[in-house]
């Protein structure tokens, strides 16, 4: 049933809702932005290109390196 | 193909771009920025335009809705970037009542107009994005509560308590 708050509330509602309502213009500028995007597909192999990077990664990091292998010098400790 | 996936990409963006604009509206509060997620959130749909294609429509609904949802909470992330937001509605409050559209000053009085939309900002946001959700993008029920995932009967209660909250303040006017 109607009362007179939604009488006076509906007109104001609508002209509210009216103001910020997504106009054409706008949602066809944003369709077209949208579609000029290209779409990144990913290649089949991403996965295992991804891990094979992440193990190099890996093993970077927690490989030591070859300089601290390497002996020292002769007389490298000598006073 | 892509003059297929280009024609099914406009289809649902027809179709959904004002329900995700009014829930981004409504959770934002930022005219300019709901615009902005609402571009970022179909462009991520058009990325994956072949699997949300295939989903059946409740499950692809969710799918946008929760990419607009995390994109609303990426931007504001932090307290402070709401606070800015919110000095932007007043801003935009200004700007709107300030208004270039004749068709507002015949529909309703300037004042009122202004009043409802600063009341429409202190609703709990629960109501607020109903509210935005029916009025603006024209969504039934049924449609806001599978965006929402929630029951169309907890809509139309929220719906309902909104509508009470701004007729009641208009009351007090």
């Amino acid at each position: 049933m109607m009362t007179t708050s939604d009488d006076r509330l509906d007109p104001l509602l609508d002209a509210w809702a009216h103001q910020h309502r997504l106009d054409d213009a706008d949602a066809d500028s944003i369709l077209r932005s949208i579609l000029q995007e290209p779409r990144a597909t990913l290649a089949a192999t991403w996965w295992s290109n991804l891990n094979d990077q992440v193990t190099a990664a890996v093993l970077r990091a927690t490989s030591p390196a070859d300089a601290l292998w390497a002996a020292p010098a002769e007389g490298a400790f000598a006073a | 193909m892509a003059g297929d996936d280009q024609a099914r990409f406009t289809q649902l963006f027809d179709e959904h771009r004002q329900g995700v604009h009014a829930f981004l509206l409504a959770r934002t509060s930022d005219a300019e920025v709901s615009r902005d997620l609402l571009q970022e959130t179909f462009l991520r749909l058009w990325r994956h335009i072949d699997e949300v294609a295939e989903m059946g429509d409740g499950q692809r609904r969710g799918w946008i809705y929760t990419v607009a949802r995390n994109l609303v909470i990426d931007r504001y992330r932090t307290e402070a970037s709401r606070r800015e937001a919110v000095t932007r509605v007043g801003n935009e409050v200004a700007r709107i009542a300030g208004g270039q559209v004749d068709t507002v000053d015949r529909m309703a009085d300037r004042d009122d107009l202004e009043h409802l939309e600063a009341e429409i900002a202190r609703l709990p946001e629960d109501q607020r994005v109903v509210l935005t959700m029916v009025a603006v993008a024209e969504m039934t029920s049924q449609q806001v509560g599978e965006a929402l995932d929630l029951p169309p009967g907890t809509v139309r209660y929220k719906l309902h308590q909104a509508r009470q909250r701004l007729a009641d303040s208009m009351e007090r006017r």
